[in-house]
């Protein structure tokens, strides 16, 4: 990236979004790190050492929402701060000061709730259990239990390595001086990438780039590049049980020989099978033979696979599998595709116009694009409506299929 | 009469909200039928009747999947349209979200709707998908909580979801999805609310004209009042399902006829503001449980009306249910906690949070549809309906309010 600071001007929503990105290598070993920190930073600053003060400190600096997240983002992790300030020409509150809320924002974020070289350790207990509390609840839940359970069995490379239930065990392990340490290089010693959406002028911008502390390190990542997964030879199935009312059947799809470009087919395909203008899913699951309330598809374009998910009735499991059989034969068939392709093409224009009325829409096209990770939604749309259906029908042709992943719900009604 | 919209009402009693905005790049439509998953008991013609949980949602699903244009999802997808519908305790909502093409939509979604065309086989065709959806939600930690809620704090009415169960959505009859929908779908129990880029006048007369070659059978109609007895049918319930740790809810049943459905709106602020303050990251209990180890997490709070009962929630995850119980019951019966400076803080978010929604479509719209189903105000709220709002009233409205009346339910893991 060429700059740090981006913005994009628009004065059709009622608030300011900033957001402050650190990107930071994925390393295994420090996985629960930041998902520690994602659980502790955000209550309260060493000049509001209560969750009270620091709540009523945002709603004073006109701050509506103050969040910490981490993301994978090739080989970095991404620790975004997001936050979304009411836009005052709007308000029109006297002891609104842009400065004031700049300087509490960065305070906020480079002096937190901590002593000189570690944080409070009863603070980190609170956050372990959270950890433990969340990782535990997602183990019970038959949606993050299932994905969690196909992440193992489809990743024969050890890109999820660096896995939250994979590194359960470490929660305990992490002091509160080392977390302290890996906060101060991830973030506290760092300038972010700072994306900045709203009616804002030139001066609010110049202004917060100048309050950054000068000591800090620019900011950098590892730039985006595609790593697939193996592409095996033989489909691996698995089934499971457990004590849920419904039951869940995953269908995973290589991409032989993937490469960057394909992203946009995966694009159409998400779309050709799952969105509104041409759901195919829907179409012969649900309508033509009533197995599913509802089914999804997902893809990973740095891994390079697809995948169908379906939620169903543990009676339906067969017939599901062969109605997703004969999906993916459909795709394969150019007349099947011309008319439901060309639907996707003006799906996606008209895409265009209406994310212009949906600001967080707009806003991580931007950040995404700004990063050079996904194609703005107009790039996409001008590599897209030029593919033909045979175009088309030759990726899916590339489509492997790897894992069936079903898990029984097995209680009874 | 809505202040900040359009308001017509057209000779077949349909009424119509238009909120323009030339800012906006597509046309937001909602249908609205005052009919809802609430609604089991009625009287039409004079006689009384008693359907089973689940008919509003089910004939929602009917409309949207079997109308003449076919399955509204292809038919507006098709179009590059968003659609979607749901069904809410006293209402039932279809939607569609154009770009290019708003008299196409505006004509299909009133006909479709209005144009009953469902068959036997129809009927028997929508229940399978509606049996998936009863399986999924019921792997739902809030789900299972909100039944719990219903079945043991409403005596009198039988509605327990809105989706009904497996057993419900089977023994649904053609004879009673007919009766349902035209005894509910006539337009004077109907509502269009039309937000974004459009000419109101043009609108206006594209929907006179869609309607001037309608005709629907007039019904009377009543929805049953019941006399529900203040107290609770029972106070403690066990469930199991797969969890981490126990999840506790103890819901309060709080008699609201004294007021009107015009000041609950009002009130419903305070009520939050309360909860807030109470029950918040800021407030005094959840430090003290956080700091005792009996929760490590934020508690979830929130409420709803059924009829004149106001059925409020507090939850968390805890494995100290005693102390839990205790401690949140002691707040809401005798240390509730009210600190002006905070008050103020709060309306001030509140106010930031209403200016935000005003440029959203959708926000505007939900915000709307509460206004009018629950307190019987055809608007949405802005910044300067909360000047009104005074931490005097506050204090005296929560000191009047009696927390008598609770139910416990405790989900736990059944490997436990």
């Amino acid at each position: 990236m060429k700059e740090e600071v981006y913005v994009l001007k628009t004065k059709a929503f009622h608030k300011i979004i900033v957001e402050f990105v650190f990107p930071s290598e994925r390393i295994d070993a420090f996985s629960i790190y930041g998902n520690l920190l994602i659980r502790l930073l955000t209550k309260k600053t060493k000049n509001y050492p209560t969750e009270e003060a620091f709540s009523n400190a945002l709603i004073e600096h006109f701050v509506m929402s103050f969040t910490l997240t981490k993301s994978n983002c090739g080989e970095n992790w991404f620790y975004t701060y997001h936050m979304e300030i009411a836009d005052n020409k709007i308000l029109k509150e006297k002891d609104f000061s842009y400065q004031k809320t700049i300087d509490f924002l960065l305070d906020a974020i480079y002096n937190p709730y901590a002593l000189e070289d570690s944080f409070h350790e009863e603070e980190v207990e609170i956050a372990r259990k959270r950890l433990s509390t969340y990782i535990e609840s997602g183990q019970k839940n038959i949606l993050s239990y299932s994905s969690m359970r196909l992440e193992e069995i489809i990743d024969d490379c050890g890109y999820f390595n660096d896995s939250i239930y994979q590194h359960q065990d470490d929660i305990k392990r992490v002091s509160s001086q080392d977390l302290y340490s890996y906060y101060k290089e991830a973030i506290g010693s760092k300038r972010p990438f700072v994306f900045i959406a709203g009616n804002v002028e030139d001066s609010f911008v110049k202004l917060l780039k100048e309050s950054f502390p000068k000591s800090l390190v620019a900011p950098s990542f590892i730039p985006y590049q595609v790593k697939p997964f193996l592409v095996r030879n033989d489909v691996k199935i698995v089934e499971e049980k457990a004590s849920y009312n419904q039951s869940i059947v995953k269908f995973v799809y290589k991409v032989l020989d993937y490469q960057k470009e394909d992203e946009v087919f995966m694009s159409v395909l998400s779309f050709l099978l799952s969105s509104q203008s041409s759901n195919v899913l829907k179409e012969y699951l649900r309508t033509k033979e009533g197995l599913i309330y509802t089914a999804s598809t997902d893809y990973h374009i740095y891994h390079g696979f697809f995948m169908i998910s379906a939620q169903i009735y543990r009676d339906t499991y067969e017939k599901t599998k062969e109605t997703i059989y004969e999906i993916i034969k459909h795709l394969q068939d150019v007349t099947f595709i011309k008319e439901r392709l060309e639907n996707v093409k003006e799906r996606k224009r008209i895409n265009l116009e209406r994310q212009k009325d949906s600001f967080s829409s707009i806003f991580e096209d931007f950040k995404l694009a700004s990063f050079g990770i996904l194609n703005t939604l107009q790039e996409e749309y001008e590599v897209l409506k030029d593919i033909t259906a045979e175009e088309f029908v030759k990726f899916i042709k590339r489509l492997k299929l790897d894992t069936i992943y079903y898990l029984e719900g097995s209680k009874d009604e | 009469m809505s202040k900040r919209g359009i308001h017509k009402t057209l000779e077949n009693g349909l009424n119509i909200y238009f909120y323009p905005d030339k800012n906006k790049h597509s046309v937001f439509i909602n249908f609205m039928v005052k009919y809802g998953a609430f609604h089991s008991d009625f009287i039409v013609d004079g006689q009384a009747i008693h359907m089973p949980n689940g008919m509003a949602h089910f004939l929602e699903h009917l409309l949207f999947e079997k109308n003449q244009f076919g399955n509204f999802s292809n038919v507006f997808g098709r179009k590059q349209m968003q659609t979607n519908a749901a069904t809410y305790t006293y209402w039932t909502d279809y939607y569609v979200d154009a770009v290019e093409d708003v008299s196409f939509a505006l004509e299909h979604l009133i006909k479709g709707i209005s144009i009953p065309v469902f068959t036997q086989e129809d009927i028997e065709e929508t229940k399978s998908p509606i049996y998936q959806e009863i399986r999924m939600r019921n792997d739902e930690i809030g789900r299972t909580i909100y039944k719990s809620q219903t079945r043991n704090m409403l005596q009198k009415y039988p509605y327990i979801d809105g989706l009904g169960t497996i057993e419900e959505v089977e023994s649904f009859t053609y004879e009673q999805v007919k009766l349902c929908y035209s005894t509910f779908y006539q337009p004077k129990n109907e509502i269009l609310f039309i937000a974004g880029n459009f000419d109101v006048s043009d609108m206006f007369q594209k929907i006179k004209e869609i309607y001037a070659n309608l005709s629907f059978a007039e019904k009377d109609f009543s929805y049953a009042i019941l006399e529900e007895p203040k107290e609770v049918l029972k106070s403690y319930e066990v469930l199991t399902m797969p969890i981490a740790k126990d999840y506790i809810n103890v819901c309060y049943k709080i008699d609201f006829s004294k007021y009107s459905r015009h000041e609950r709106r009002m009130l419903s602020y305070y009520l939050s503001l309360f909860l807030k303050a109470n029950f918040s990251t800021v407030s005094p209990i959840y430090k003290e449980l956080l700091s005792k180890q009996v929760i490590d997490a934020a508690l979830s709070y929130d409420f709803n009306f059924f009829n004149d009962y106001l059925l409020l929630n507090i939850c968390g995850y805890t494995n100290e249910e005693e102390t839990f119980v205790n401690r949140v019951r002691a707040v809401l019966e005798h240390e509730r906690t009210f600190d002006e400076k905070n008050f103020a803080l709060d309306l001030k978010f509140e106010k930031m949070v209403h200016l935000c929604r005003e440029s959203s479509l959708h926000g505007k719209s939900r915000h709307f549809w509460d206004n009018y189903c629950y307190y019987d105000y055809d608007d949405f709220d802005t910044p300067e309906d909360l000047q009104s709002l005074n931490f005097g009233d506050f204090k005296v409205f929560i000191e009047s309010l009696e927390f008598k009346e609770y139910l416990v339910t405790k989900i736990t893991d059944e490997e436990k």
